[in-house]
């Protein structure tokens, strides 16, 4: 990392700081409301944090990996919401700089456009002249009310059947993105944890997408100038980490809670103080190891694998593997730690108001996602083990 | 181990419990959002006798061998742990009252042995002495059910004009449990919580109100005749007792995984989760966990039982044991929850499946006292010869 985006990292941090009040005043709002707050997206959108990733050449951030993970990371352990909806918005513009030129020009136009999607399941789509039209059902669609772009993966069909993709052997699979107007959010995010991410489901119902805005994404294509840089080459890499940056700040939160909590708590049938405890001081220190741990680990995977790039040479397979068992084991350190926190906090784990039940509602929701799950070690044991890899992000 | 001790009877209540499940299953929401558990719940499990499981035989109770009754309090905390839990915390005062004055549980069960306690021990109140007994004051969180039963229990710490009056031989300060009718104490609705919500743990608090000796217990140990029987002798009975609603409803939700993953195609897979060999090991780990703790919790009340039975006292040796079995149970059941969870994928966090009412549920209910992790300390304290920090463990300390 050199010192200009260490900067930029500082500088944006000191804007997160400034937010704060702000995403703290509407925190309740969106949990009852299942949404963040207008006032909220406005106020990220303001500190300039969508364009974490998007290229500099269209008035991007282009952070490194590890400095956006360090930001993402302090916005979720304020709010794990915010956090979410911001890292799928940074993933998604990512994975828009697959686009060529043209395409890359429109999307881009106004760099502080909100981006949401999803990269599973695929819907369906058609070759039509100009284009395609594309159908879908995405689920978990977080974001999309703040959006103005919207990622669909769509698979080719050609007479209703998935067309096969001479090039690659496999399904003729797009990234399309649409115009998120041209969707339809349902009121489906009925959850235990992460309420206010709004993740509803949208259906797309027979949408024109020019070319332009649509990419083989398993093709050989052409990287334009503008987003040659080693963050995109990292792509998708660099979305499927920052995942992983929300149980982890949710679970520092939850950290910092236990350490405001022990000075003052005096558990039932006890005379002391929490904080005088041998078991709570054992299960701070533990969940601190852990969370402090798997943050250390997902940055020292990306800037490995970044100065990779860097040096212009293409990423290993063990580079990859590095990356995502540092993304899910940022899940697993983040299960053991808020679990280690709500023990120690007694009664206080479940109340509500107490301040660390809907932490832990959060962070136990947030870990069953794809990106970071247990079934992410399964993906990257078969590549240690030489075998067919089962993850996109493997096969990209 | 092990004596008589599945008889025909909780055969029969086992039924009854069959025969009430859409009761309780149509009201398990309505628990939820209301946040205390429904009356017409409270009716049938009276109906069905299940609150005369721990009565005395002297009072017209069932007075059942131990393992039977968690047996009952299991199927019914699996059917909705609401109604498990409140079960269990009703009908457990009368280990309470077993060592009160005999005329205490006298008229306590004067109206029947279908008795539904609730109450709550700490922090404790305040009792002064009076003519005839005492007048005790004070506000005290978790008395679940405390807005249907009939009668309250309340741990109190004895003052005087110099403070707290202390025990002339320990030094320690005087506590006394002491019992009044629900209708002198107010319900304060305080019970927002993660989960257990249908419980109605809510605070209780009452004001000066007078307390007749029979019903006041003030460090005895003595037990009441109708009391004499091995049930209210059993190590345990009443920590364990609360545990079991934390395996109960981890094991609902690993039925309900062997339903998902019948039909469930995970995200980025092609094959049902059934066929997956991480989900058969979550699956096959958590049943492990959730058959063993009942094993232990069986062995360790029919071990305690026939003690008991056999007029043994009271000893550290089975007291502890008894303490790790409670323990057990909750992290049994939070183990197995937690596998089970995280093989539900997403869907173990939507509201639409029951995964993620057991988790609340389960992660909840592991935090009371009587099982927190906190007891593995309580266990180790005995091993290494020190005071433990639990009523059971630390009055059978020697010195």
């Amino acid at each position: 990392m050199t010192t200009l985006e260490r900067t930029t990292v500082d500088e944006l941090l000191d804007r997160v700081e400034r937010i704060r009040p702000i995403i703290e005043e509407h925190a309740a709002w969106g949990e009852a409301n299942r949404r963040i707050a207008p006032e909220v997206f406005q106020a990220v959108r303001d500190a300039g944090l969508l364009r974490i990733w998007l290229p500099a050449a269209f008035g991007g951030h282009e952070l490194h990996p590890a400095g956006a993970y360090r930001l993402l990371e302090r916005i979720s352990e304020i709010d794990g919401a915010v956090g979410w909806n911001l890292n799928q918005h940074a993933a998604v513009t990512v994975l828009a700089t697959w686009l060529q030129q043209q395409g890359l020009e429109e999307v881009f136009s106004n760099p502080d456009s909100g981006f949401a999607g999803v990269f599973w399941p695929a819907g369906a789509a058609i070759e039509v002249p100009g284009g395609f039209r594309v159908t879908a059902n995405v689920r978990f669609a977080s974001n999309s009310q703040f959006a103005e772009w919207f990622l669909v993966p769509a698979i080719v069909h050609e007479n209703g059947a998935p067309r096969i993709d001479p090039q690659t052997g496999g399904p003729d699979f797009l990234a399309t993105i649409i115009h998120m107007s041209e969707g339809a959010i349902q009121d489906s995010w009925h959850t235990m944890g992460m309420r206010a991410t709004a993740s509803n489901d949208v259906l797309v119902d027979d949408v024109f997408v020019p070319a332009q805005r649509a990419v083989r994404v398993f093709a050989p294509r052409e990287t334009p100038a503008a987003v040659s840089g080693p963050l995109y080459r990292l792509a998708p890499w660099p979305g499927v980490q920052a995942h992983a940056t929300v149980p982890l700040g949710i679970a520092r939160a939850m950290v910092n809670r236990l350490v405001n909590l022990a000075a003052t708590k005096v558990p039932n049938f006890y005379e002391t103080t929490l904080r005088d405890r041998p078991v709570a001081q054992f299960q701070a220190a533990e969940a601190r190891a852990a969370v402090d741990a798997a943050s250390a680990y997902l940055a020292s995977t990306a800037s490995n694998a970044f100065n990779a790039l860097a040096s212009g040479r293409a990423l290993t397979m063990d580079e990859k593997c590095a990356m995502q068992l540092a993304a899910a084991n940022a899940a697993e350190a983040t299960i053991r730690a808020t679990s280690l926190v709500h023990q120690a906090a007694g009664t206080s784990g479940m109340r509500e108001g107490a301040g660390f039940e809907k932490l832990y509602r959060d962070a136990s929701s947030i870990v069953q996602h794809a990106a970071v799950q247990t079934n992410r070690f399964e993906s990257a044991g078969r590549v240690m083990f030489g075998l067919e890899p089962d993850w996109f992000a493997f096969q990209l | 181990m092990t004596t008589v001790e599945r008889t025909p009877l909780v055969d029969e209540l086992l039924a009854k419990v069959e025969e009430i499940r859409p009761v309780i299953e149509r009201n398990r929401d309505w628990n939820e959002e209301h946040r205390r558990l429904a009356d017409e719940v409270y009716d049938a499990m009276i109906n069905a006798g299940l609150f005369r499981m721990t009565a005395p035989n002297a009072f017209g109770g069932f007075e059942m061998h131990p393992s039977d009754i968690m047996r009952v309090y299991f199927s019914v905390a699996k059917i909705d742990i609401a109604a498990g839990w409140n079960l269990n915390i009703g009908a457990s005062g009368a280990h309470t009252l077993a060592t009160f004055p005999a005329a205490g549980g006298e008229e306590i069960y004067a109206t029947g042995p279908d008795l539904i306690a609730a109450g709550s021990l700490n922090p404790p109140a305040k009792a002064t002495r009076v003519e005839g007994g005492w007048r005790v004051s004070g506000r005290l969180p978790f008395a679940s059910g405390c807005q249907r039963a009939a009668w309250l229990g309340a741990l109190c710490i004895a003052t005087n004009e110099s403070g707290v009056e202390r025990d002339p031989t320990t030094g320690r300060p005087l506590l006394l449990f002491v019992f009044m009718p629900r209708s002198e104490a107010r319900v304060i609705e305080t019970w927002n919580t993660m989960g257990m919500r249908g419980t109605g743990s809510h605070d209780i608090e009452f004001d000066s109100v007078f307390v007749p000796h029979l019903r006041v217990r003030i460090e005895s140990k003595e037990t009441a005749p109708a009391f004499a029987g091995p049930l209210y002798r059993t190590p345990g009975f009443v920590i364990i007792g609360q545990a079991v609603p934390v395996l109960a409803a981890a094991e609902r939700a690993a039925d309900e995984l062997v339903s998902l993953a019948a039909t469930k195609v995970p995200g980025l897979s092609r094959s049902k989760l059934a066929e997956h060999e991480t989900a058969q090991h979550h699956m096959g780990k958590a049943r492990t966990f959730i058959e063993a703790a009942k094993s232990f919790m069986y062995d360790t009340l029919n071990d305690g039982y026939d003690h008991a039975a056999a007029g043994e006292p009271a000893s550290l040796a089975l007291e502890k044991r008894a303490q790790m079995a409670a323990r057990f149970l909750a992290e049994a059941g939070t183990t197995a929850m937690d596998l089970v969870f995280e093989a539900a994928g997403t869907t173990g966090f939507m509201q639409s499946h029951g995964f993620e009412r057991c988790f609340r549920d389960v992660h909840s209910l592991a935090q009371h006292t009587g099982h927190a992790p906190g007891r593995y300390a309580s266990v180790g304290k005995v091993e290494f010869g020190i005071r433990s920090d639990t009523p059971a463990l630390s009055a059978l300390h020697a010195e």
